[in-house]
């Protein structure tokens, strides 16, 4: 696999703190022949901007704060307990529309040595009688470095420890190579993020193509994992009707409404300052050219609530002609949204009919992956 | 090169522009100086062969030439071409602010034919000029050294200030003399000329047409032509125009939102705002008044107001 896998580091930089950790002396000898270098702390190298070249520099650090965290939400939107679980930090895909060009001071990979806290950690955020759902795609592609990290074969074993946990790995990938090593869980919802072909094409440059996901989600369904897809960011092309409805009909010919565990829907969301990296890094991109935007409270450009409504009901309707079940959701979306979408306030449409039919401590997902 | 030669104007080669990036070449007030004063600051030469290569002061050996002077003092150097080019590139700095032109030929020279670094560019000469060390700004100005001399002529003379000049970048080249003309002959701030230059250019990509093929759609064509409309009514029709078209859902409910608020009547004093996009959960009202009179005259009015059902109508866009 590594030899095929092209998002191998060429140079590898270490906390030194976290040198002695397990996870850490994996990586290092996955890659024995990898230039190495310790550093006192990690803030001592040189931030620099986003780039190629550095997605190739992997950083293992020794992260001292929370390694879960709430998803902060936005102001104006529905607000979600969402938890998320910063392990790897960056991305080797290039989405046009990455919030992590502007979120990010360097382009490196960061890698978290100290799996060991995530783990203390994990014990600590379960809570009586409720199900907590912990993302690991907030700022990362969750499966997108599983071939030569093994992460998953990292976390999955310690989730029998926590019950009450559902973790969602959320990607862009096919990646699921490790995950059909373990034996499948419901516990486990690995998430993946769709659109249509003719974007993927143009805006998601190195993830997998649409089917080679849909293949990846129904191997996982199969193997007893749970399933989920994020139609996100929605983008708002010539004929996006008849291309989203196109995924949906994907989707359930492919996989059992029964397998998956929820479906999210969120409009492409864009900051003033993403929307200048864009704007220079993609000049052929029509990314900007669709839709019509308005900026939102919570400061991002969002298309016209109107259009957004239409979107969301267009899929939402096209789940619903095969499914009347699946738990579905709006994404970073005003409580007028989910009011004009699904004829229900996020309260009661969230209560949640979602995953949930349990007690799931919240629904609704900050992720941006 | 600190002993003063003598030259003859006819053993200097002026068709060779391997140093010269300057623009305009001629200089009125450069001209007067030289008249009354002579040569005071002396060019700066290289040998080539048997002629010799003018490293700075060209535009003043133009006037030696044009004056018919046939001798001048010169220092002669012998450094590298690309020391002798950096050297004249300091010295024009140094004595006066280089125009947005100049500041392109140089960068076009450096990166063509002394094949200096991109990043060394970016890093080393763009803050000699002001400006930060930028790789979008490096690109806009290496665009800009693709400007042919009769479009350099026409921003120079209509003294269009670089701030405007450079976003012209941001057009492809073919309709660069369309973007001249609404600069020259509309006179848009930056501001508005960025985003006029942004919606363009969405609407091309949404609609796949070409620039030239929108600009000559008669409806666009048309406020080029008007002779009534003043620059900036020009300018503001061809900006409603084209936000109309690439944001048509919008331009419809904004435009319904207007005609209801129109039916309110309200005093030009009281403002009802509401939320940017339509998004979100209270409307704004705003209010400016003199004296108590006109105060409970407006609060008498926002009380009719709140029992006007065309109000209900208004809440409803939200
Ligand atoms: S959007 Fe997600 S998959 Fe795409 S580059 Fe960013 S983190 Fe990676």
């Amino acid at each position: 696999m590594k030899t095929q896998y092209p998002y191998n580091p060429n140079r590898l930089v270490i906390e030194e703190s976290a040198l002695n950790a397990a996870f850490t002396q994996k990586i290092l000898s996955a890659f024995p022949d990898v230039p190495k270098q310790i550093v006192g702390q990690v803030n001592e190298i040189k931030k620099s901007g986003h780039s190629q070249y550095k997605k190739k520099e992997f950083i293992i650090t020794d992260y001292k704060g929370d390694m879960i965290k709430t998803c902060p939400g936005c102001v104006g939107t529905v607000n979600c307990n969402y938890l998320v679980a910063n392990i790897v930090q960056g991305c080797p895909f290039g989405c046009t529309y990455c919030f992590l060009q502007d979120y990010m001071n360097s382009g490196s990979i960061v890698i978290c040595g100290n799996l060991e806290k995530f783990f203390e950690q994990l014990t600590q955020v379960q809570r009586n009688g409720f199900l907590v759902r912990l993302g690991t795609g907030e700022l990362a592609d969750s499966l997108a470095f599983d071939p030569i990290l093994g992460l998953t074969d990292e976390i999955i074993p310690h989730l029998k420890n926590v019950p009450n946990v559902i973790m969602e790995f959320k990607t862009k990938s096919n990646y699921v190579e490790n995950l059909l090593k373990h034996d499948g869980s419901e516990q486990i919802v690995i998430g993946w993020s769709v659109n249509p072909q003719i974007i993927i094409n143009h805006d998601e440059r190195g993830t997998a193509s649409l089917d080679e996901r849909i293949e990846a989600a129904r191997k996982a369904a199969n193997h007893g994992y749970s399933v989920a897809f994020h139609f996100d960011p929605i983008i708002m092309i010539n004929d996006w009707e008849s291309h989203y409805i196109d995924v949906v009909n994907k989707i359930f010919a492919a996989i059992p409404a029964y397998k998956i565990a929820w479906i999210s829907m969120g409009v492409l969301r864009i900051t003033p300052s993403l929307k200048s990296i864009i704007q220079e890094r993609y000049q052929n991109s029509k990314l900007l050219a669709y839709g019509e935007f308005t900026m939102s409270q919570d400061g991002k450009f969002r298309y016209f609530r109107p259009l957004r409504v239409k979107l969301y009901r267009t899929i939402l309707n096209a789940i619903r002609s095969y499914s009347t079940k699946v738990p579905v959701y709006c994404c970073m979306e005003t409580d007028q949204v989910w009011q004009e979408v699904f004829n229900a306030q996020p309260s009661e449409q969230s209560e949640l009919s979602l995953i949930f039919d349990r007690n799931t401590v919240y629904a609704g997902s900050c992720q941006e992956s | 090169m600190n002993i003063l030669n003598k030259i003859r104007l006819t053993e200097i080669d002026f068709q060779d522009k391997t140093y010269i990036f300057s623009y305009p070449a001629s200089n009125a007030q450069l001209e007067r100086t030289i008249k009354e004063f002579g040569f005071i600051s002396p060019p700066v030469l290289k040998k080539k062969g048997a002629s010799y290569r003018i490293v700075s002061g060209y535009k003043r050996l133009l006037i030696a030439q044009k004056a018919g002077i046939k001798e001048i003092n010169a220092f002669i150097t012998d450094i590298d071409d690309y020391k002798a080019f950096k050297f004249s590139v300091l010295e024009n700095t140094a004595h006066r602010a280089l125009n947005i032109f100049e500041i392109s030929s140089i960068i076009h020279k450096l990166l063509n034919e002394f094949k200096i670094l991109k990043s060394d560019i970016i890093a080393n000469y763009l803050p000699l000029w002001g400006y930060q060390a930028y790789d979008k700004i490096f690109k806009q100005l290496v665009i800009l050294a693709n400007l042919s001399l009769g479009q350099r002529d026409a921003l120079f003379n209509a003294q269009i200030e670089s701030e405007k000049s450079i976003i012209l970048s941001e057009f492809p080249e073919d309709i660069w003399d369309v973007a001249i003309t609404i600069l020259i002959d509309m006179k848009p701030g930056a501001n508005k000329f960025k985003h006029l230059s942004e919606t363009l250019r969405e609407i091309v990509q949404r609609e796949k047409i070409t620039y030239k093929q929108l600009f000559s759609e008669p409806n666009i064509k048309d406020i080029f032509l008007d002779p009534v409309r003043t620059s900036s009514q020009k300018f503001e029709l061809l900006r409603k125009k084209l936000n109309e078209r690439r944001n048509p859902v919008i331009t419809i409910v904004e435009e319904e939102y207007h005609k209801k608020y129109a039916q309110l009547q309200l005093d030009k004093k009281i403002k009802l705002i509401h939320p940017p996009g339509f998004e979100g959960k209270e409307f704004k009202v705003e209010l400016n008044f003199k004296d108590k009179n006109q105060l409970h005259k407006y609060a008498v009015d926002l009380l009719n107001i709140a029992e006007n059902p065309i109000l209900d109508e208004l809440l409803n866009f939200l």
